[in-house]
């Protein structure tokens, strides 16, 4: 590949688009280079759940007939991508990260894949995940197909779940970005783990059609990338309404950072609790710095704390509610004792026992979280707090004491003052309200990445993305690479 | 949905397997450290129950209506 350099793999979407444009080097070769990369790299990270190099060169010859036409379909246009393994593709398998799907193909692409699909990006590989995206609360990194994610900034730990191939390529440069997805916590968790900046849009922006449900009301779609920048460009390109998705909003979503309110008019709060001796001392420097920098940036500043509900009860009983009723049959079959993990299964079973009076008892009191937190966005637009509290963890070390059957690990413990609730539970709750977040990279603990969230009010994505751009205008811990 | 052939599942499983032994120093599989499936599946229903008496606990009054409702198309 004479014209398709090492520095090429780190390059941005639009970085990419005007290379393209710009004829430095053609689709195919692009595309021939990112395979082999993916392919020869991936296994390292456990991140590559089916190379579709076949494929993703025909799509390619396609984007070079285009190119030579002069027509440019989107910023995505030519753009290697992959996707995780809960997303259908025709002809090949989409296994879930599970054994009893192993052989599972499906005959549409997801409408997400369709969309990218449409706008040019190529997808060159299904990505690995936790299996059954972590929904029965594992206990091990272990709990996948393709063994534990590993993290690019150091194998020994893991790539956070359960969107674990999702953040291993995109941060070992092996797709320039990739598409995960988060019912609690699997998309923040794993960009943050690896450096990432990833996006969890509103609840029922991006269709789920085509993907692995794991809970109705819980389940989102959304982008794992390397900046700010290019996760508005993906988001831009899957969102809108989907008639075959019943949880579509109906909405679509233009990537306009500049319109967003003038810093100075925009409420941000934080609460003091989450940054001010709570911290373990290894993330704190970073995350103290990050709130600095932010506060630099002339938002009115307010401090908040989350209103006090059960968040973890309320977000296990819905999402076991609704997986219990989605997994029944492989549950029933006794084919959940396949998976990897036993804690898995043993929580996948245990929902069995939740009734209909659980269930509703937990949507009517989700119903007084959503309206609390409506009501605490009266006061401000945005939300400031760490992602994870912690780093990656050892790739072998169990990620809990107690097995507590939820959709992602209990978050570490967080020796935050007793009675302060700051915003700690803000994963739980940002996903029992269908808030949008924003992880970025924000510094390093020795060799592993922190990450800092920005959440605000739904459909409110372009505020979070103008900030979260010039923060990526004013650091560059975005720009970092780990040693491929 | 259709089944994938033999050959070809065959293929992707050793992927799987290959990836998770290429060198990386770590555990494809750590189930050998877990509890007895007869104690953890235990130890989730009991977390299950825990839920049920945190939700139990708290004041929920009559009107509230569940987070998600039916509409008719």
């Amino acid at each position: 590949m004479p014209n398709v350099d090492e520095s090429v793999f780190w390059l941005s979407i639009s970085e990419i688009n005007a290379k393209l444009g710009a004829k430095e080097f053609s689709c195919e070769e692009l595309t021939r280079a990112f395979c082999d990369r993916m392919e020869s790299l991936a296994p390292r990270y456990n991140a590559l759940a089916i190379s579709l190099r076949e494929d993703a060169i025909k799509k390619a010859k396609f984007v070079d007939w285009d190119l030579k036409r002069g027509r440019q379909r989107s910023k995505l246009h030519g753009v290697p991508y992959g996707a995780k393994d809960l997303l259908a593709y025709p002809g090949h398998p989409t296994t879930w990260g599970a054994k009893p799907y192993a052989g599972q193909v499906f005959d549409e692409p997801a409408t997400v894949i369709r969309k990218l699909d449409g706008a040019g990006a190529v997808l060159i590989g299904k990505l690995s995940m936790v299996e059954l995206a972590g929904g029965g609360g594992y206990m091990y990194p272990s709990a996948s197909l393709q063994g534990p994610g590993l993290n690019p900034w150091d194998r020994m730990k893991w790539s956070g779940g359960s969107s674990s191939g999702s953040g291993s390529a995109v941060a070992a440069g092996l797709a320039t970005f990739a598409l995960g997805s988060e019912t609690s916590g699997s998309i923040l968790t794993p960009a943050a783990f690896c450096g990432l900046t990833g996006l969890r849009p509103t609840y029922g922006l991006v269709s789920r059609a085509g993907a692995m449900a794991l809970s109705w009301t819980l389940d989102k779609i959304g982008p794992m990338c390397r900046s700010v920048e290019d996760c508005g460009l993906v988001l831009q390109t899957i969102a809108g309404k989907d008639g075959d998705d019943p949880g579509s909003a109906g909405k679509g979503f233009y990537y306009a950072p500049q319109f967003a309110r003038k810093f100075s008019d925009l409420r941000v709060g934080y609460a003091p609790a989450d940054w001010d001796g709570g911290l373990p001392d290894a993330t704190r420097p970073a995350l103290k710095a990050a709130l600095d920098l932010f506060k630099g940036m002339g938002f009115q500043w307010k401090e908040v704390e989350l209103p006090e509900f059960p968040y973890g009860s309320v977000l296990s009983m819905v999402l076991g509610g609704e997986a219990g009723s989605i997994f029944e049959e492989l549950i029933s079959s006794g084919k959940v004792d396949e998976l990897a993990d036993k804690n898995q299964i043993a929580g996948l079973k245990s929902y069995l026992d939740i009734n209909a009076r659980d269930y509703l008892r937990a949507m009517r009191v989700r119903s007084l979280i959503q309206a609390a937190i409506r009501k605490m966005f009266y006061d401000v637009d945005v939300l400031i707090a760490p992602t994870r509290v912690t780093v990656a963890s050892g790739a072998n070390d169990p990620l809990r004491r107690v097995p507590a059957p939820s959709g992602s690990p209990a978050p570490p413990a967080w020796n935050a003052a007793p009675g302060a609730r700051g915003l700690r539970e803000h994963i739980p709750a940002g996903n029992l309200a269908g808030l949008p977040a924003l992880t970025m990279p924000c510094g390093f603990a020795g060799e592993l990445p922190v990450g800092v969230s920005l959440i605000s009010r739904p459909f409110n994505e372009n505020t979070l993305l103008a900030i979260g751009r010039e923060y990526q205008n004013q650091t560059d811990w975005h720009k970092r690479r780990p040693k491929v | 949905m259709k089944r994938f052939n033999r050959r070809q599942l065959t293929q992707t499983l050793l992927t799987g397997a290959a990836a998770a032994a290429a060198g990386s120093g770590v555990s494809a599989q750590t189930s050998s450290l877990q509890a007895p499936a007869d104690d953890l599946l235990a130890a989730a229903k009991r977390q299950v129950e825990n839920n049920r008496s945190t939700l139990d606990k708290f004041p929920l009054p009559m009107s509230t209506e569940p987070a998600s409702a039916f509409k008719a198309i």
